[in-house]
């Protein structure tokens, strides 16, 4: 049980680091169209 | 200290953040385990599933980019909307091939007819060829992208099931096949220095890959004298449970916006570089080869 528990670890952080980065990557892309 | 950037985010977006967080949180503390699977195993089928679905939706919508480009490119000029005989020929062809489509394979003409329709209708919108091809090469990287995510998850799935990360089953097979498919449409995008003839030709080999696909994904592992592996049809034999199918077409949902939000972000990306080429303060084309 613990296995999934893990997993789900692993994929909610990666999950959230993908999404951060998406944010990220947008807000920048929105500042270069902007200049 | 870095300036923060005070460019406001569509709330959607963050909506597709905090659905995404809420299909993981369900797919493994909501569903439960699956019947005829290691426990556990059938998780990523909330995963795998959408990855594909997406890849298919993906590289169909480049198909429908890649024939408006060539509609627009053979043409050029302004704007051409749907003409009435343009639009009784489609509804023929509509209706014809969706009577065909009460055949299983039947149905991959019908979906053609309609990429072809809808190819036409981004034509008679969008003027500039290559706006058109741009979009056509966003939608085919996402479709290679989720179409390798599709593989790994997969491969994992096959490890837990079947004790091997890769059993050259016909899913597996065909899927290399497809992604060698479109690996080949981004070689030779590669390989072609001037930039209309790199269009021309991609969109025509697009349209050759398009019409390729769906006989890997759907026919080639359906072939029984193959015998795969692969789970397949579950959902419309009834073997799945309620709960299973929430998580799986939320999921679906999720990956849906989040295809959107990342051809945006490519679309943005590719128009900065289009618009900075433009730019007087370019470097000449020679010194760009360099």
């Amino acid at each position: 049980m613990s296995g999934i528990y893990y997993t789900l670890a692993v994929t909610l952080v990666g999950w959230i680091g993908l999404f951060a980065y998406l944010l990220r990557l947008d807000r920048r892309i929105s500042d270069l169209e902007n200049d | 200290m870095k300036k923060r950037s005070g460019t406001r985010i569509a709330p959607w977006k963050y909506l597709v953040g905090a659905w995404m967080g809420a299909v993981i949180l369900a797919a493994f503390l909501y569903a439960g385990d699956a019947m005829n699977f290691v426990p556990g195993a059938s998780r990523i089928i909330f995963f795998h599933v959408p990855m594909a679905i997406m890849a298919t939706i993906a590289f169909w919508t480049s198909m429908t980019y890649a024939l408006a480009y060539l509609y627009v490119y053979r043409e050029p000029g302004e704007r051409r909307p749907i003409t009435g005989r343009e639009w009784i020929f489609f509804s023929v062809l509509l209706l014809g091939t969706l009577l065909l489509s009460r055949w299983p394979i039947g149905r991959i003409p019908f979906v053609l007819a309609v990429i072809l329709v809808i190819g036409r209708y981004q034509a008679s919108r969008e003027a500039s060829w290559e706006r058109l091809d741009l979009k056509s090469v966003c939608a085919a990287e996402l479709g290679l992208l989720f179409c390798l995510l599709a593989t790994i998850t997969g491969s994992i799935f096959a490890k837990i099931m079947w004790n091997s990360f890769w059993n050259w089953d016909p899913r597996e097979t065909s899927i290399l096949v497809l992604l060698l498919l479109y690996g080949a449409y981004f070689g030779l995008r590669s390989s072609v220095e001037d930039e209309e003839r790199r269009a021309t030709l991609a969109a025509v080999y697009n349209l050759f890959a398009g019409i390729v696909m769906p006989f890997l994904i759907f026919v080639v592992p359906r072939i029984p004298a193959l015998q795969s592996s692969h789970p397949e049809d579950i959902w419309k034999s009834g073997g799945m449970s309620a709960d299973y199918r929430v998580v799986l077409y939320s999921s679906l949902l999720g990956f849906v916006g989040m295809f959107v939000w990342m051809f945006q972000l490519r679309l943005r990306t590719g128009l900065l570089e289009m618009r900075q080429d433009e730019s007087p303060l370019a470097p000449p084309a020679e010194e760009k080869v360099k």
